[in-house]
C-alpha cells in the first residue's frame, strides 16, 4: 500500500498562499505587475504547483511572464466571445496602422502603449459596430461587458481618463490567433464545411427522390 | 517644362552606359562641345549625330541647366543607384555556382598533386599556379558577393528606419522579408560550418598545405603561393561567415517581427471572418482560450461558513408534525350584501328575508344574518318591505325577535 505524503508544514507554505490562491480561482492571471503575489509564485512555483495539482488544478506558467490556473470549469464561450472579439478588432487595427508609428512593429509595443477608450476602433464602422453588436456590446456597455471583465482576469489595467493598457496575460490571445493561423485550424475549418456541404447534398437528393408511395402515385 | 516619363525612360534604355557614366562621374559641362566630347566613345555608329544626342538629353530632362552648366539631375543618379542594388544582388544559385567551380578547381589540383609525394618534379607548375590562380579569384568574388549583398541589405534596413509613408514601408518590409528568405538566409546555409562552402575551402587548404610542403624543400615561389593563398582562405572564410551573421543579426529581428505579426493577422482575419459568418463555434474558445472561473469559489470563505452555521442552528431534534391524511375543511365563504343582492334581483318575491338569508348562509351567524338583511334593506328599499308583524326566528341557539321583512317586486318595474 502506497503511504499518503506527509503534509506540508505550516512554515513550508508559500507566504502570499492565500491572495494568490484567492486570485488565481478567480481566473486573475498573475504577472510581474503584481508585484509581490508574482515574485511569491516565481520563489516557490514548485510548491504551488504540487498544492494546486492536489486540489485538482494544473498551474500554467507562460513565457511571457505570468501565471494561470486551469480547472475543470471555466469561462462559458459566450462569455469569452465579446473578449475575444473585442481584442481580435483591436489586434488588426494594431496590424493596419502599424507603420504609423516609430517601431514599425506593434506586437513589440503591445504592454507599454496606452489605449484612450475615445480612440478604439470597434465602433468606427458600421461592420465593427455589427460585430460588436453581435455580442451584445454597444459603446455604452464597453466598459463594463469587456474592459472590466478583461482587467479582472489581469488580461489589462484600468487608467485614469477612461485609458487602459495591456498586461502580459494579454498574450493569451496572441497565442489564440497564432492557433487560428494554424495549418491545423485552417484544416479542421475545411472539413468541417466539406462535411456540411456534404450533408447538405445528401438532404437535397433525398429531397429530389419522390418517395415510395409518391412513385406509387406517379 | 515637365518631364514627359515614358521618353525619359525609353531615353534610359537607349543610352544606358553614356548615362550611368554621367551620373557615377557626376559630370558637369559648361558647354555642348564638352558635352559632345563626353559622349564619344558612347556613339554607336559614325553617323549617330553629337548634336543631335545632346538636344535630346536636354529635352528629355537627362541633362538639367545649373547655374553655368548642364548636369544630370539629382534624382536620376539615386535612381540608377537604387536599381542597380536591386539588380546586382546575387542570388544564392549564383554563389553555389562559384562553390562548384571551387570544388572543380580544387579537385583538378588534387589530381594535379596526387603523383607527388616529395618534391615539385613531375608537376606542371604552370597549370597549378593557373588553378591557384583561379581558386584566388573565385574566392574572392565569393566574399565580395557575400559582402556586396550584405551590404545592400543593410543600406535596405537603414532605408526602411527612415522612411515615413506608411504605404511604401509595406512594400519595403516584404521586400526584406523577401532578402531574408530568399538570399541571406541561403547564403548563410551554404557558407555556414556544416555547408559546401566549408568543405570545398578545408579541401583547398589542405591541397595548399600538401603543394607548401612539397615546395618546402627547394623553396621554390609556387610554395609561397599556396600559402598565401591557405592563408586567404582562412582569413576570408572567417570574414565572409562574419560579414552574413551581422547581415542576419540586423535583418533577422525586423524579419521575425513581420512573419510574427503576420501570422497573428492571418489568424486575427480568420477569427473574424468565422464570426463574420456566423461560425462562432469555430473559434472553439472554451478549448483554445481556457479561463477558471469556479463557481464554489466563496465555499471557504468567512461569509460561506457564517452561513452553514446560522443554517445549523436552526436544525430541530424533533421531526416536524405529521399532516393528517383527510384534507383540510372547505373553508366557509363570506357572504356579501353584493352576491345577496345579485340572487335577489333574480327573485321577484320572497316572503321572508331573515329566514331566506338562513337557508342562503349556512353557517351563518345571527350577527352576519342580520348584518346581512339591514344591508339589504338599505340598498334596496324600493323592494325590501317592512312588515309590522313580529315573529321568532331560531338563528342557531340563539332566539331573535325580529320584523319580518319580505321582497317584493318594485312598483315601478311591474
Amino acid at each position: 500500500m502506497e503511504n499518503p505524503k506527509p503534509p506540508l508544514p505550516p512554515e513550508a507554505l508559500p507566504g502570499q498562499l492565500a491572495d494568490v490562491f484567492h486570485d488565481l480561482r478567480l481566473g486573475k492571471h498573475l504577472c510581474r505587475d503584481d508585484g509581490v503575489l508574482y515574485r511569491d509564485i516565481e520563489q516557490n512555483e514548485a510548491t504551488y504547483r504540487l498544492l494546486l495539482k492536489q486540489l485538482g488544478y494544473e498551474l500554467v506558467s507562460h513565457g511571457k511572464g505570468f501565471y494561470y490556473l486551469q480547472g475543470t470549469s471555466s469561462l462559458s464561450s459566450q462569455r469569452l466571445e465579446s473578449l475575444t472579439v473585442f481584442v481580435l478588432l483591436l489586434f488588426q487595427d494594431l496590424e493596419d496602422r502599424k507603420f504609423e508609428n516609430r517601431e514599425r512593429m506593434w506586437e513589440k509595443t503591445l504592454l507599454s502603449q496606452v489605449f484612450s477608450m475615445g480612440e478604439l476602433p470597434h465602433f468606427a464602422t458600421a461592420e465593427k459596430r455589427k460585430m460588436m453588436s453581435a455580442v451584445g456590446v454597444t459603446q455604452d456597455t464597453l466598459a463594463k461587458k469587456v474592459l472590466r471583465v478583461l482587467a479582472s482576469l489581469g488580461m489589462l489595467e484600468l487608467m485614469p481618463q477612461n485609458q487602459f493598457r495591456f498586461r502580459a496575460p494579454i498574450y493569451r490571445f496572441v497565442d489564440l490567433c497564432l492557433q487560428y493561423a494554424s495549418d491545423e485550424w485552417a484544416k479542421q475549418g475545411l472539413a468541417e464545411a466539406t462535411a456540411a456541404a456534404a450533408v447538405a447534398e445528401t438532404s437535397a437528393q433525398s429531397e429530389d427522390v419522390p418517395a415510395d408511395d409518391e412513385e406509387e402515385n406517379v | 517644362m515637365p518631364i514627359n516619363p515614358a521618353n525619359f525612360l525609353s531615353f534610359l534604355a537607349r543610352h544606358y552606359r553614356a548615362v550611368e557614366d554621367l551620373c557615377r562621374q557626376r559630370a558637369r559641362f559648361t558647354s555642348d562641345d564638352e558635352i559632345a566630347a563626353f559622349l564619344q566613345p558612347y556613339l554607336e555608329t559614325a553617323d549617330t549625330n553629337p548634336a543631335r544626342l545632346i538636344s535630346q538629353m536636354k529635352e528629355v530632362g537627362v541633362l538639367v541647366p545649373g547655374t553655368e552648366d548642364w548636369s544630370p539631375p539629382g534624382f536620376l543618379a539615386r535612381f540608377l543607384d537604387e536599381l542597380q542594388n536591386r539588380h546586382t544582388l546575387a542570388s544564392p544559385q549564383v554563389i553555389q555556382g562559384w562553390i562548384a567551380k571551387l570544388t572543380d578547381l580544387v579537385s583538378r589540383l588534387e589530381k594535379t598533386l596526387a603523383p607527388a609525394t616529395v618534391g615539385l618534379e613531375g608537376l606542371e607548375l604552370d597549370f597549378v599556379h593557373y588553378l591557384l590562380d583561379e581558386i584566388d579569384q573565385t574566392f574572392r568574388a565569393i566574399s565580395d558577393t557575400v559582402h556586396g549583398n550584405c551590404d545592400r541589405i543593410a543600406s535596405e534596413v537603414a532605408a526602411y528606419r527612415t522612411i515615413e509613408d506608411a504605404q511604401h514601408l509595406r512594400h519595403r518590409l516584404s521586400r526584406l522579408v523577401s532578402l531574408h528568405d530568399d538570399f541571406l538566409e541561403p547564403v548563410i546555409r551554404i557558407i555556414d560550418i556544416t555547408g559546401d562552402f566549408q568543405a570545398v575551402t578545408e579541401r583547398i587548404a589542405m591541397a595548399c598545405a600538401k603543394l607548401t610542403a612539397l615546395a618546402e624543400p627547394d623553396e621554390a615561389p609556387i610554395g609561397e603561393e599556396a600559402r598565401r593563398v591557405q592563408q586567404e582562405i582562412v582569413w576570408l572564410r572567417r570574414a565572409v561567415i562574419q560579414r552574413a551573421e551581422e547581415s542576419k543579426r540586423e535583418l533577422g529581428p525586423l524579419c521575425e517581427a513581420a512573419a510574427r505579426e503576420s501570422r497573428i493577422a492571418i489568424g486575427v482575419n480568420r477569427a473574424l471572418e468565422a464570426i463574420r459568418q456566423g461560425q462562432r463555434e469555430r473559434l472553439s474558445l472554451e478549448r483554445f482560450l481556457p479561463v477558471l472561473e469556479d463557481t464554489d469559489r466563496t465555499l471557504l470563505v468567512d461569509a460561506s461558513i457564517a452561513r452553514y452555521l446560522r443554517v445549523a442552528t436552526q436544525f430541530h431534534d424533533q421531526p416536524p408534525p405529521e399532516l393528517p391524511a383527510e384534507g383540510p375543511a372547505k373553508l366557509a365563504s363570506y357572504w356579501t350584501v353584493r352576491t345577496m343582492l345579485c340572487e335577489l334581483d333574480q327573485i321577484d318575491e320572497v316572503e321572508d328575508l331573515l329566514n331566506w338569508l338562513m337557508e342562503h348562509c349556512q353557517g351563518a351567524t345571527a350577527d352576519q344574518a342580520l348584518n346581512l338583511l339591514l344591508a339589504i334593506a338599505e340598498h334596496r328599499p324600493d323592494r325590501a318591505i317592512h312588515a309590522v308583524a313580529r315573529q321568532n326566528y331560531q338563528i342557531k341557539h340563539i332566539c331573535v325577535d325580529a320584523s319580518r321583512w319580505r321582497w317584493e317586486l318594485s312598483h315601478g318595474k311591474s
